[in-house]
């Protein structure tokens, strides 16, 4: 049969043969077409035909909520509906325009009549985020051509907390600072229909929200209690490098972008580089002790100022005497600082100021930090300043993290907003030698106990903390006189085995009734500090004990 | 002839059957998964508020306001090794330790 066709149909002329070969094609394509309209009817469900929506009234973002070390929330998406219009079934312009600007003053009526009567738009924003009462009044108003959409927003249940830390969100909800920027550039949030929630898992931070409210509130008492104009303070792990709190005065709500705007509110922990003053003394006694320049009975005259190329280095506190390192050190003298700095020299002290990652600009979740301000020429009276926490600013989380390495058994630590997976430890090889870590440790530790010292003030009975004050000189338009002060006090706990560096800072503090009539740091960073860790040191899991803190 | 007519007529049933149960499962489906979302809206806004109403800051101040209670002090923590004695073994009475004598 196959054969006898084949043969027919070979016995019609050429031309035939051709014509039925068109008309076969042409109806199998129809047939095709018919088919494949069929199975698409049948995949989208029956004869309606779906609408396909406009491309920004469909899509939104959706991120993955932010919370603390210990599970509680610090950021969630939830569902609001938002307003819109659609001016191509606007019925009545003027009316709606009217209406719309009489519910919301924020609308302006001639605007909307102008972008109402646009017949050729199909979508127009009225208003994002509506909150229950505007949604019940837009209702009310029963405008044709008005309608809502439900979209994420992010909210903050925290109130205010930690603000510059976990950043805000723009009008579509993309990360615009601080954390929030990190999740974008991580490609952590994601576009969804509607109102859908992230798909992702939560973010978890290493800051603990209770630790983070301690801070804040002593920050906050003690710009109270001093007058300062500013305050910042930050608790570190010493060895994972987590931050555990961080908090820059003042603040504002979390995730009002506006009031970030305010030059007051910057972060001052991660943006700021500053000149910390005697505070910085740890880094030249670590420095000398390293390059093996303390030997025993060794002594700095710290009887007569030093004057070099037009300056005067003289103490706040002069002794007029001869100090031991120890000495230098509890008595903050910045004469003794300077010519320990100057026997170790400008290649070793660059060096551990290298090692300790301080002149580098530091980068964290929260993105690159300013670059350390050090001298453009180095001088030998750049190596004296600098001994003493001069003709050097970085910032003071940088700072936290360098005296990390010094306690923590030498290893560098990166600083970190994110909880560190288990084993959390930080396994890298020590930049700074055992015995210098010991020393440093004791040195810490004798500046709070001792009578000499000047950090008695943050001691906490049990918890054996250590640490050094800091009294800096601001540069203000006229020089070092009259600008103020920036006071600090670095900390450490418990200080034989350390597992916290805290370290806070004031701005402008002035001698008040609550801190003795005077404005340095053993009268205010110092008690600060003691408050703090009072608070903190349970809630991060130590119990006192008579020699050393121990695990709850 | 007749037994595949038959066969027939009922395959059409059965898959007509099929069908509309499919069609009511997916209906089902797409009620729940509505509901689903819905729920998990309002379980975002109800988790919101609570950790809002939970924020340490809110009830610190509602510990003082209504709370006889004052902050812990270091002095106040303990942890069980610190205890100064523990009870006599009770299991060998051979060798539990004579209680001390207290003078009249």
């Amino acid at each position: 049969m196959t054969a006898s066709r084949r043969k027919s149909a070979h016995a019609l002329p050429l031309i035939e043969r051709r014509r039925l070969l068109v008309a076969g094609l042409g109806l199998a394509g129809l047939f095709a077409a018919e088919a494949t309209q069929l199975g698409a009817l049948a995949i989208s469900g029956g004869g309606r035909t779906r609408q396909q929506p406009i491309e920004p009234f469909a899509r939104s973002i959706a991120r993955p909520d932010i919370v603390d070390r210990t599970g509680r929330l610090i950021a969630t998406d939830i569902a609001t509906p938002s307003l819109f219009a659609d001016p191509s079934r606007v019925i009545d312009v003027d009316e709606t325009a009217e209406k719309l600007a009489t519910a919301f003053p924020a609308l302006e009526a001639s605007g909307l009549r102008r972008d109402l009567g646009d017949k050729n738009r199909h979508f127009l924003w009225l208003k994002r985020g509506l909150d229950p009462d505007e949604e019940k009044t837009a209702l009310e108003l029963g405008l044709p051509g008005v309608a809502f959409r439900t979209e994420p927003r992010r909210v903050y249940p925290i109130g205010q907390n930690a603000a510059q830390t976990i950043g805000f969100v723009d009008i579509e909800n993309r990360g615009a600072a601080g954390i929030e920027r990190w999740i974008d550039a991580m490609g952590r949030s994601e576009t969804v229909d509607g109102p859908g929630r992230s798909s992702q898992e939560p973010i978890v931070l290493s800051l603990d929200l209770a630790v983070q409210h301690a801070l804040r509130q002593e920050l906050a008492k003690a710009i109270a209690d001093t007058k300062a104009e500013a305050a910042a303070g930050v608790v570190l792990d010493v060895r994972t490098g987590e931050v555990i709190a961080a908090s820059s005065l003042p603040d504002f709500l979390t995730g009002d972008a506006q009031a970030s705007l305010l030059p007051a509110t910057i972060d001052r922990l991660t943006t700021g580089s500053y000149e910390l003053g005697s505070v910085f003394k740890t880094v030249t006694l670590a420095a000398a002790h390293e390059a093996g320049v303390l030997t025993p009975g060794k002594l700095y005259d710290a009887r007569l100022p030093i004057r070099t190329g037009g300056q005067e280095i003289d103490d706040f506190h002069p002794t007029r005497r001869l100090l031991d390192a120890a000495g230098v050190f509890l008595h903050s003298s910045n004469i003794g600082a300077a010519k320990m700095a100057t026997e170790v020299g400008e290649i070793r002290l660059r060096s551990i100021l290298a090692r300790l990652g301080l002149t580098e600009p530091q980068a964290t979740e929260l993105g690159q930090g300013p670059r350390p301000l050090l001298p453009v020429e180095w001088r030998p009276v750049s190596t004296m300043t600098i001994a003493f926490g001069h003709g050097i600013a970085v910032t003071p989380l940088q700072f936290a993290a360098a005296m990390a390495t010094l306690v923590n058994g030498g290893q560098p630590v990166a600083p970190t907003f994110l909880k560190r997976a288990a084993p959390a430890v930080v396994d890298a090889a020590p930049v700074i030698g055992e015995a210098t870590v010991g020393f440093m440790r004791d040195l810490l530790r004798r500046n709070v106990t001792s009578p000499d010292g000047t950090g008695g003030k943050a001691d906490v009975p049990g918890y054996e903390v250590g640490g050094k004050t800091g009294t800096a000189d601001i540069l203000g338009d006229k020089g070092y006189a009259g600008a103020g002060v920036l006071t600090s006090f670095l900390a450490t706990f418990p200080a034989s085995n350390p597992r916290y560096v805290t370290f806070v800072l004031l701005w402008r503090p002035q001698a008040t009734p609550a801190t003795q009539g005077s404005r340095t740091a053993g009268a205010n960073a110092a008690p600060l500090t003691g408050r703090l860790i009072t608070r903190i040191a349970p809630i991060l899991g130590l119990a006192p004990g008579r020699e050393a803190a121990r695990a709850l | 002839m007749l037994a595949s007519m038959v066969t027939l007529i009922g395959s059409a049933f059965g898959l007509y059957a099929i069908k509309y149960d499919t069609r009511l499962a997916l209906e089902r489906t797409r009620g729940l998964e509505r509901q689903i979302a819905e729920t998990t809206a309002k379980l975002a806004i109800l988790t919101a508020e609570e950790a809002a109403l939970t924020r340490p800051e809110r009830i610190e101040t509602l510990s003082r306001r209504h709370l006889d209670l004052q902050p812990m002090q270091p002095a106040q923590l303990a942890i069980v090794a610190d205890l100064p004695w523990r009870t006599p073994d009770l299991s060998s009475q051979a060798t539990a330790p004579a209680l001390p004598v207290v003078p009249p």
